[in-house]
C-alpha cells in the first residue's frame, strides 16, 4: 500500500492518517517530509503499540512464500518498489479505522508480509463514517 | 489481543516523530481516523 499516493481520496473524506512505524524519529520525520507533511507519525522502536494492537510477527513463510514472492513481482511490475524495514523483519503490518469516539471501525491483521488492503477497500470503509 | 471491529481503540502514550509525546487517545479523538501499523517507512 503506497498510502502517500492515495492520501488525498482520504483526507477528502475527513480522515486522518496516523502511521506507526518501528523506525527512528529522523528516519520517520525524512519520511514525512519526502512524502506527506499531513501526516502524523509515531515512532514505536519497542513496538508497545503493534503488541498492543494485538500485531503479530510472521514465521519466515509469512516473509518467503510463492504467494508473497508473486504479489511483491507484481508490485514491482505496477511500480512499486519494496521499502527496507526498520526494526523487526518478522513484524508484520495491520490497518485500523476508529472514529472519534474512539471505536474501532474496521480492522486488517496482515497474514504475510504482502497481505495489505486495497485502497479502494480502505477508501470504502472509510466513506461509511461519513 | 486481537482488536476486532466494534471494540474500543488502545490508548497509549506514544512517542511522535517530532520528538514530542502524546496520548494516542487525544489524537484519535481529534477525527475519524486511519491507523496503520507499517513495517517500514517508504
Amino acid at each position: 500500500m503506497q498510502l502517500h499516493r492515495e492520501k488525498d481520496r482520504l483526507e477528502g473524506l475527513g480522515i486522518k492518517i496516523i502511521l506507526v512505524g518501528m523506525g527512528t524519529p529522523k528516519q520517520a520525520e525524512a519520511f514525512r517530509k519526502n512524502y506527506s507533511p499531513s501526516f502524523v507519525i509515531i515512532c514505536d522502536p519497542r513496538k508497545v503499540l503493534y503488541k498492543a494492537y494485538g500485531l503479530i510477527e510472521a514465521g519466515i513463510t509469512g516473509i518467503v512464500s510463492p504467494k508473497t514472492i508473486m504479489r511483491g513481482l507484481g508490485a514491482l511490475g505496477r511500480g512499486y518498489l519494496p521499502g527496507i524495514p526498520s526494526g523487526d523483519i518478522f513484524q508484520l503490518s495491520g490497518v485500523f479505522i476508529i472514529d472519534r469516539d474512539m471505536v474501532v471501525r474496521y480492522c486488517h491483521y496482515a497474514r504475510d508480509i504482502s497481505d495489505n488492503p486495497s485502497i479502494d477497500e480502505i477508501v470504502r470503509q472509510a466513506s461509511a463514517l461519513i | 489481543m486481537m482488536i476486532k471491529t466494534g471494540d474500543m481503540a488502545t490508548d497509549a502514550r506514544v512517542h511522535l516523530s517530532d520528538g514530542s509525546e502524546a496520548s494516542l487517545s487525544g489524537l484519535l479523538r481529534q477525527g475519524n481516523t486511519l491507523l496503520v501499523f507499517l513495517r517500514h517507512f517508504g
